[in-house]
């Protein structure tokens, strides 16, 4: 499928979703989609450092909250619409991945993890330290009180989130076939058989850093509006560098369809958990999801479907 | 056109207050084949990533079809035409034979559209069959022997297009037959006009191969010269072939 011909392909599913949604037409229904939909964005951009060139980042939920805190920073100087403030949100966290890559540049493997987790340490103290975005005691953000076209601002945002999460998909495939896609595979598989093959290693490591920080940060972007009151310990929550790492893992990590498909079912499953049981519990699910798949399927359920399709043809 | 494709000239390389190579010329002229013989831990493989930028040297300059390349990053170097395969095989795991080649003709053959290379070898499929690949193409790299590893080593190293290769130990632990496979298949290369550096202890390959002879003892060149003469050099006898 050409690029143009899959974009209006996950365009049509998007349009289709939305309006199964306002079908069901109970405002939760936004909320918990929402909520799944920035997973698949997040668990996306990770993968592109992660899955595609082989380099974990500990550091998601610094990425998403400095897109957050972004959209906050705009919302109290320049006011600008949601719309705009996004790619200003995914602009700021590119730059962050750039640098966070020329930081890191010579560090591999777990040392390259400690740092990006170091790095999200480090941005959590700043923003707490910042009183101009609310410092430890948060901000509120006042929505507004209605939109064109949409029914109510909650399901504008939800539909927002789900054109996000059409595009991020859509760059991840896109990355994944081009030339760029094969060298960030080589860079995973060996970083220096990838040099001596002409691959420029270095170019291309930063060129994943800050497409990935761009879209965590877009991911971020809407937050302060779907929650309208942000603080530190909700932005910087150890649920999105977890989740961004474990969608990823359960679903697959070389191709687009693994992060969609993780972030579908783990996002879903902790909708229901936390609405059934408790939030805490829902992340614990997500621990045992995570150990059972590292042990038992290592290449996610991509690669479970793979595997097993491969056997029934052999017969 | 310069008559020596590569010289480097007084290469030093430390690692901590180890001494791996010093003050080593070593030049190639274009077409030519050069064999290199050398103990283990003589130092072949650090010449080998110094001349490619996989180590920088703390001394000496490299100069490559007449142009500085010392300061230049690995993957530069081979896309001006120098290779090297990994004397321990290096393939991209998770791709397949004919991916891991592809990476090297996407990044760096596709760039040297003149000069030697393999006759009719346009794509992936033609390098592969040259190196008795091509029945694998579709196999997972991970999967392969040995012996197919360092097929591939060479394949992907051709397919980056070079005027130089530099073969580290592409022979080790394979039978004769395959030797002789191998052998048949860097002469050939050569017959093209790619220069050709191979580094071996197999001394019967080497001495079949080779135009001229260097040998590394520990860090330094001992020899260079006319194969025949060096193994019977006294020096190289007592150094190497001696023990
Ligand atoms: N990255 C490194 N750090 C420290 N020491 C190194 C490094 N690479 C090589 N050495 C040392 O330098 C010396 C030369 O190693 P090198 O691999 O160049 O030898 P070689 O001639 O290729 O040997 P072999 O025939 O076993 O391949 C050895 O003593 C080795 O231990
Ligand atoms: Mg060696």
């Amino acid at each position: 499928m050409s690029p143009t011909a899959f974009l209006a392909a996950a365009a049509a599913v998007a349009v289709a979703v939305f309006v199964a949604a306002t079908t069901v037409g109970n405002e939760y229904v936004y909320f918990a989609g929402y909520t799944v939909l920035q997973y698949i964005v997040l668990a996306t951009a990770w993968n592109i450092l992660g899955g595609y060139t082989g380099y974990v980042n500990f550091g998601s939920a610094g990425f998403f909250a400095i897109g957050a805190y972004t959209t906050v920073v705009i919302y109290k100087t320049l006011q600008l619409p949601l719309l705009v403030a996004i790619p200003l949100c995914g602009l700021t966290t590119a730059i962050l991945g750039l640098g966070m890559g020329y930081l890191t540049l010579r560090l591999r493997g777990v040392f390259f993890a400690i740092a990006t987790l170091a790095m999200a340490i480090v941005l959590h103290t700043l923003i707490v330290n910042w009183p101009f975005v609310g410092g430890a005691r948060g901000v509120y953000i006042i929505r507004p009180r209605d939109v064109a076209f949409f029914d109510g601002y909650m399901q504008f945002l939800f539909a927002v989130m789900l054109a996000l999460a059409v595009i991020a998909v859509w760059i991840a495939r896109l990355v994944e076939r081009s030339r760029l896609g094969r060298g960030l595979a080589a860079i995973r598989d060996d970083e220096l058989a990838a040099e001596c093959a002409g691959v420029p290693t270095l170019k291309l490591k930063l060129i994943s850093t800050t497409l990935s920080g761009f879209l965590m940060g877009v991911a971020g972007a809407p937050f302060p509006y779907y929650v309208t009151y942000v603080d530190p310990n909700g932005a910087f929550n150890l649920a999105y560098a977890v989740n961004s790492i474990a969608m990823p893992l359960i679903g697959g990590m070389t191709s687009w369809a693994g992060p969609l498909i993780g972030a579908i079912l783990l996002g879903t499953l902790q909708q229901v958990a936390t609405v059934t049981i408790s939030s805490a519990l829902s992340l614990l699910i997500v621990g045992v999801l995570l150990v059972l798949f590292v042990t038992l399927a290592p290449n996610g359920l991509v690669g479970l479907f793979a595997a097993l399709s491969q056997r029934r043809r052999h017969g | 056109m310069v008559e020596t494709i590569l010289a480097a000239t007084d290469i030093g390389k430390r690692f901590g207050g180890f001494v791996a190579l010093e003050g080593i010329d070593f030049a190639v002229r274009r077409g030519e084949r050069v064999g290199v013989l050398g103990p283990n831990g003589s130092g072949k493989s650090t010449l080998v990533n110094c001349l490619t930028g996989v180590l920088r040297n703390e001394t000496g300059e490299i100069v490559f079809d007449g142009q500085r390349i010392d300061g230049l990053a690995t993957h530069q170097r081979i896309r001006r035409g120098i290779s090297r395969t990994f004397q321990i095989p290096r393939p991209f795991a998770s791709m397949t034979v004919r991916e891991n080649v592809e990476i090297a003709l996407l990044y760096a053959g596709r760039l040297a559209t003149t000069g030697p290379g393999v006759a009719g070898a346009g794509d992936a499929a033609a390098i592969l069959d040259l190196v008795g690949l091509g029945a694998k193409a579709d196999e997972s790299s991970g999967q392969l022997t040995q012996v197919d590893l360092r097929k591939l080593e060479l394949a992907r190293a051709m397919a980056t297009r070079p005027r130089l290769l530099i073969a580290d130990e592409a022979m080790a632990g394979l039978s004769r037959a395959e030797v002789d496979e191998i052998l048949a298949l860097l002469l050939r290369l050569n017959a093209e006009g790619i220069s050709i550096v191979m580094i071996e202890h197999i001394m019967y390959a080497v001495m079949k191969f080779s135009q001229r002879l260097c040998v590394l003892v520990a860090g330094r060149k001992i020899a260079d010269g006319d194969p025949d003469a060096v193994v019977k050099d006294p020096e190289v006898e007592r150094a190497y072939l001696g023990d």
